[in-house]
């Protein structure tokens, strides 16, 4: 399921996925595999991910179907 | 007896070499070490166990089939070896590039190894044409005789066309908005 609440996320703060990547020390194709719902992270880099963008894990990961 | 033992002393002080010469290029390219993330790790883990499946099953299909006489001829055991590398390295590289997972990719250096590998690909392929041309054909004592470096040779075009391919793949994406 495509992440799309952590790609806007990461537009509002005009990151590209090669920035956020290097800022969480992943690969950029890792975000993009995230974004677009390939990869599920483990919850530290969730966590790194959520501390980077300035956001909660709930705001970022939660799935409201869920 | 003497000669097998002198064949374990060499051995093992080839092994030893070996090990101090990756241990001393390891410590001082500690700068360029390439680190994998999470999902790279997954992705040549499972590179791995596609790998040593593919390698197991090629293996028990030429034992069955030698074993049945499915066949009236059958491989030398030099080209079976050459044959179940190359599906084995082939399925372990081939799965890492296109899951990002294999150092030139991560390096950003594709072209180098793709020009190094194609290289490598026609070097084997010149050895193993002038072995068939040799030995006059691939099939001679009764059995088919491939060259291992006709497989090493496939192996590498492979390797390097994979790469190519993966290379412009990753051009087009970027070129796409994020």
């Amino acid at each position: 399921m495509k992440n799309l609440k952590m790609k806007s996320a990461r537009a509002a703060l005009d990151l590209s996925q090669q920035q956020l990547a290097d800022m969480v020390g992943v690969s950029r194709q890792t975000i993009n595999a995230i974004e677009k719902g390939d990869y599920n992270p483990t919850i530290k880099l969730c966590i790194d991910i959520c501390n980077a963008l300035g956001k909660t894990l709930d705001e970022l990961f939660w799935n409201e179907d869920n | 007896m003497d000669s097998i033992i002198l064949f374990i002393v060499c051995f093992c002080i080839f092994c030893v070499v070996l090990f101090l010469i990756i241990w001393l290029g390891s410590t001082l390219s500690d700068k360029n070490k390439v680190i994998f993330d999470e999902r790279q790790l997954i992705a040549r883990n499972k590179a791995y166990k596609y790998a040593f499946f593919v390698l197991l099953l090629y293996f028990t299909a030429v034992e069955a089939i030698d074993i049945l006489g499915v066949l009236d001829f059958h491989c030398s055991s030099q080209s079976n070896l050459g044959i179940g590398l190359f599906l084995s390295i082939g399925t372990f590289t081939v799965t890492s590039i296109f899951n990002d997972a294999y150092i030139p990719i991560i390096n950003g250096r594709p072209i180098h190894s793709i020009i190094l590998y194609s290289l490598l690909g026609f070097s084997q392929l010149y050895y193993g044409m002038k072995m068939i041309e040799d030995n006059g054909g691939i099939i001679y004592d009764g059995q088919i005789n491939i060259p291992i470096f006709l497989s090493f040779s496939i192996l590498f075009f492979m390797m390097s066309l994979s790469l190519l391919i993966k290379l412009i793949i990753d051009k087009k994406a970027s070129k796409e908005k994020e």
